[in-house]
């Protein structure tokens, strides 16, 4: 493991540095603070450099830097798959992600800015049990959800209050957990059944979100 | 270019260059070194650098790579670099007559100026000598890819 790890690494390396603006060895000795040898000696396959170096040459280098451990057969997959000719990362000042975001999906955002709230809603129970799993108000902040439902896509919404089948109406304060596990967009709504989306809409200012 | 065939799920590698050993008297110089004179480290360095060497297409590119001064200029030989066990180890070598194919003639390391073996400059020279004069053969070093 250590072999392909310290052969590919100095690798990334110098294909970093052969495409960078200034691709000369003493260039990025002198951005990364180190001597020339010192490059020349980390992109030597087997080079065993420590992460804080490779800290300084990523940062010299102006990208990142990324250190996980993964399943044996995904390492060896990259090992496979990995090609000097064809690493690139783009650099700080042409990382469009990093400059200018993607705009993220607006429900996501929405449900993360009421993860911490508690929502109350006025519902018929038996209407809403094992229907709806989760709702969401992009106006106001309201949760509204089956808290009897399974979890799903990681999104865990949970009653503060006792809710059963019997219980005709309540208003059932909700929180929704998880929110740090879920990141993509609420799409729920083809659990709501057709005929009680008007009541939501009756009830609240409730935009249904839509499945995409 | 040589074909392969991975599983599905995996990146299929584009390979540019073939790696042969020289071959002498019947032996096969570069994996007797590799066996004999290489630890376990050694070994899976030794072929990790071949594996990822292949890969790459322009040779000036390669991780390692120099071409030597003095009397192995003569012969074009170059060095390919890689580190373990705390020792610098070199695989000395030339171009072939094909397109893309690599000739490792001789394995070593070196300590200062000092090599192991310690002819291993003067034995390179020889053998780069006999191949160009078609007075020696070589063997196609399989590298593994895939899982």
């Amino acid at each position: 493991m250590q072999a392909k790890v310290c052969t590919l690494v100095p690798s990334q390396i110098r294909a970093l540095r052969l495409k960078s603006e200034n691709p000369r060895q003493p260039d990025l000795a002198g951005a990364a603070e180190m001597h020339q040898s010192r490059i020349s000696m980390l992109e030597t396959p087997g080079a065993n450099p420590t992460l804080a170096t490779l800290s300084a040459i990523a940062a010299a280098l102006h990208v990142g830097l990324k250190v996980e451990f993964v399943r044996m057969s995904e390492m060896l997959a990259w090992e496979n798959g990995f090609s000097q000719d064809n690493f690139e990362v783009a650099p700080l000042d042409s990382d469009t992600d990093f400059l200018s975001p993607p705009q993220q999906d607006h429900s996501a955002i929405q449900a993360r800015e009421l993860s911490t709230s508690t929502a109350y809603f006025s519902f018929g129970a038996d209407n809403l049990d094992g229907i709806v799993t989760s709702v969401i108000n992009g106006s106001t902040g309201l949760i509204l959800a089956n808290p009897l439902a399974a979890p799903v896509n990681g999104v865990k919404f949970t009653a503060n209050a006792p809710v059963s089948n019997s219980t005709a109406a309540f208003p059932i304060p909700v929180t929704a957990q998880s929110w740090n596990s879920y990141a993509g967009p609420i799409t729920e709504h083809d659990t709501v059944a057709s005929e009680l989306i008007p009541f939501i809409h009756e009830h609240t200012p409730t935009t249904i979100l839509e499945r995409t | 270019m040589v074909a392969l065939s991975y599983k599905s799920d995996i990146i299929e590698p584009v390979i540019h260059w073939s790696f042969h050993d020289y071959v002498e008297g019947g032996q096969n110089r570069i994996e007797n070194w590799r066996t004999n004179d290489l630890s376990d480290a050694g070994k899976f360095g030794f072929d990790s650098l071949l594996k990822n060497t292949a890969k790459t297409e322009s040779h000036l590119e390669w991780t390692g790579f120099k071409y030597l001064k003095g009397e192995a200029k003569k012969e074009r030989i170059w060095q390919l670099d890689f580190l373990a066990d705390g020792r610098q180890y070199r695989g000395l070598g030339v171009f072939g007559s094909l397109r893309r194919q690599a000739v490792l003639l001789i394995g070593c390391y070196h300590k200062g100026k000092v090599y192991t073996p310690q002819n291993a400059l003067d034995t390179a020279i020889k053998r780069a000598k006999a191949l160009r004069e078609g007075k020696a053969i070589t063997r196609e070093r399989k590298i593994k890819f895939g899982l």
